[in-house]
């Protein structure tokens, strides 16, 4: 038995296969939450907008045309969504930070210094590329994290190869540039 | 940090899963969600416009309230001038009426109370100089006539 591609079970959601649209969410659910988590900073938001995000591919079914691009299809309405959620909280930010309380900051159980250090590592890469402008975090999430090759996130953001790219390499070099104080050594 | 070390960090973080329910939570959110429940951009873009319209024609509105208001007083004079004009044009054609409906006349002279009226032609050809229209004739003179006499 042949395993259908994403194109089949996309045409055959469009017929109104439930069951198809099922396989799409089960095979593509969980690099779209790590990409949403991590292009995000934040794991809270990923899952609910990542439901969005099959949710709207499920209603542009219909209207879909099949160019072997599903997923960088799916992936772009997952990065617009968060786009316009980070947007609305940037604008509600200055007014909310007047009456929301700061969350409780947990106190992390007592790791080996190795280990302290290597979660310690990962935080302040997951900071760094949160820090980073939006043109640059989306190639480098899906290049970095999703290992998804230049042409199919080039389709993803509409634009050449070469831009792709170009973008990796600045989006690199801020991250180096930010991360080198702790690299270093001399955090403050 | 060299692009190795990088690498080596990306690799290190940690990959996200979604949760058990996914699928489950997705399908039902399917079932329960209607489509139009979430106007389209389409009806946002359109909705923000019609605002910005009503918020300018406010504006502008507001703005020309003192304009018009000055206008209307304007009109307002107008017509009230328009209106004093016409009756002094009416008073002036009523005493020009009587004016010329009025004879006038020339005193000869009298005795206590009687005085002698000509028809003056105030050195103006009259229309129909009838010799007759210039005989004397007899009035009666008031009081205040006989005082000037």
């Amino acid at each position: 038995m042949t395993i259908p591609t994403d194109e089949e079970l996309m045409a055959q959601t469009a017929r109104g296969d439930r069951a198809a649209f099922g396989c799409l969410i089960d095979r593509h659910k969980d690099a779209l939450v790590n990409y949403l988590a991590h292009l995000a900073g934040r794991r809270d938001v990923a899952e609910d907008l990542a439901q969005e995000s099959f949710l709207r591919l499920f209603r542009a079914a219909p209207g879909y045309r099949d160019e072997g691009r599903l997923l960088p299809f799916l992936f772009r309405i997952a990065t617009n969504l968060l786009r316009s959620k980070l947007r609305r909280e940037r604008g509600w930010r200055a007014l909310g930070a007047m009456f929301q309380a700061a969350p409780p900051n947990p106190t992390p159980a007592p790791l080996p210094s190795e280990l302290l250090l290597q979660q310690e590592l990962r935080t302040e890469i997951g900071r760094a590329i949160a820090r980073l402008p939006w043109r640059f975090r989306v190639p480098l999430v899906l290049a970095a994290v999703e290992d998804w090759p230049g042409p199919r996130i080039a389709a993803l953001l509409g634009c050449k190869e070469g831009t792709v790219k170009s973008r990796l390499h600045r989006a690199r070099s801020l991250l180096r540039r930010d991360l080198a104080h702790f690299w270093n050594g001399d955090r403050p | 940090m060299s692009d190795e070390e990088l690498d080596l960090a990306f690799e290190d973080l940690p990959r996200e899963k979604a949760g058990p329910g996914f699928s489950a939570q997705v399908m039902a959110r399917l079932d329960g969600q209607p489509r139009a429940a979430e106007p389209s951009w389409r009806l946002r873009w359109a909705t923000l416009c019609a605002l910005g319209l009503l918020a300018i024609g406010l504006v502008i509105a507001f703005a020309l309230e003192p304009r018009r208001e000055a206008e209307m007083a304007r009109r307002r004079q107008l017509q009230e001038i328009s209106r004093a004009r016409m009756d002094l044009e009416a008073e002036l054609a009523r005493i020009k009426a009587q004016v010329v409906e009025a004879e006038p006349v020339l005193l000869l002279d009298g005795r206590d109370d009687i005085g002698f009226l000509l028809p003056d032609p105030g050195g103006r050809e009259l229309p129909d100089a009838d010799p007759g229209s210039l005989r004397p004739r007899p009035v009666r003179l008031m009081p205040a006539a006989q005082e000037a006499f």
